[in-house]
């Protein structure tokens, strides 16, 4: 407790701030009892420091009855939290974007790349024919076919000159290739 | 008269009961929870933990901090980690010394950001306790009375402005959450004389603008 007097006779600011904190005893504490001067001074005090507390209170009640019971995410999307957040989203969302677009670009090489390498790796394996659209297939068997039927009309290695008895005419062949065109 | 009876049939039997020793008997016998089990109860309970203690809450955020939005967010935030931690109340403080924590500690973060920030956006938000008094409980209908209370907070208001955040927080943990010394020296693991000193330099403030001598 402070021992410095302002006023003689009555106590100190420091005592009266002393009493208003409850850190006042001895003498000081029997002097205030019966002098008014002194307890006018505390109540002055006082006074203001009650008006205060009533004031704020009567403030933050109303504040706090206008803010949501819950509190969960609403209550946070007020003033500048919201610019926080979407400041915060924002990063995010480039950083997201600045690692997606090179994965993506990636693979998109990788699958031109692929398309470019196929022809040749088919080539490699010997399955040329397959690269080929499907009527000029169609056209090469065919191609193929009377081929095989014309050396086997014209070669010596036929049935009849084998020995062998047919039973079909050698048109059924023509009519079996003919098919093929349909 | 067999073992089963009520005791206080017995006991009223071996000597009579005036009627309000018997209404003592009774409420002696209720069941009464414990002060723990009480409180847990009260903490699993958010909206009415809420709706309970979020004005004094806010108040101490509010006017240790000097802005309304700003508050209102610490708040919440008081009231979500006493809710996520309330197993670890032990209950060896009031329920609002234990939230006035929590939310000290919020503050006391907020003030170290603000510490570095570049930008300080000076009483974007500041409290407007002129529009408060209007709202002043109905005991104070005086319109002569309301001025003068309307004044005072007003000084008390611009003193706080003027103080360190310490000194600013003390004094409210003081005087508007009436926490006694011994308390607020633990909550703020600070010496007793500091907290005291603090005190005493924000009354000196207050006084200066009350109008006391000084």
């Amino acid at each position: 407790m402070s021992t410095k007097t302002n006023f003689p006779g009555h106590l100190s600011d420091e005592q009266i701030d002393d009493y208003l904190i409850g850190d006042l005893g001895g003498d000081a504490a029997d002097h205030l009892e019966g002098c008014l001067e002194c307890m006018a001074r505390v109540q002055q005090m006082d006074s203001a420091i009650s008006s205060f507390k009533t004031v704020s209170l009567a403030w933050s009640e109303r504040r706090s009855a206008t803010m949501p019971l819950r509190t969960s995410e609403p209550a946070r999307w007020s003033g500048r939290r919201v610019w926080s957040y979407a400041g915060s989203s924002a990063v995010a969302a480039a950083l997201v974007i600045g690692l997606l677009v090179p994965v993506m670009r990636h693979e998109n090489r990788s699958d031109a790349a692929s398309v470019k390498e196929q022809p040749v790796m088919m080539a490699a394996s010997g399955a040329v024919s397959s690269t080929l659209p499907g009527e000029e297939q169609i056209r090469q068997d065919n191609q193929m076919l009377r081929d095989i039927d014309q050396a086997l009309a014209t070669g010596s290695e036929t049935p009849a000159a084998l020995g062998l008895q047919t039973t079909s005419s050698p048109a059924r062949s023509h009519t079996q290739s003919a098919a093929f065109q349909d | 008269m067999s073992e089963s009876v009520d005791s206080r049939v017995i006991w009223g039997a071996q000597r009579p009961v005036s009627f309000g020793m018997q209404l003592a008997l009774n409420a002696t016998m209720t069941y009464v929870p414990a002060a723990a089990e009480r409180i847990g109860t009260e903490l699993d309970d958010i909206d009415t933990l809420v709706r309970t203690y979020r004005p004094r809450i806010l108040r101490f955020v509010a006017f240790s901090i000097g802005d309304a939005d700003l508050a209102e967010s610490i708040t919440t935030d008081c009231f979500m980690k006493a809710y996520n931690g309330r197993d670890k109340f032990r209950g060896d403080c009031s329920v609002n010394t234990w939230l006035t924590s929590i939310a000290l500690n919020l503050v006391r973060d907020q003030q170290r950001l603000q510490k570095f920030r570049f930008w300080r956006q000076a009483r974007a938000t500041a409290i407007d306790v002129t529009d408060a008094a209007s709202y002043l409980p109905s005991n104070e209908s005086s319109p002569e009375k309301k001025i003068l209370v309307h004044e005072q907070s007003q000084q008390v208001q611009a003193a706080l402005e003027h103080l360190s955040p310490n000194q600013r927080t003390i004094f409210l943990m003081r005087f508007a959450e009436e926490m006694d010394l011994q308390e607020i020296a633990a909550r703020l693991n600070m010496p007793i004389n500091t907290v005291k000193t603090h005190l005493h330099r924000a009354l000196k403030s207050v006084r200066a603008q009350v109008g006391g001598t000084q």
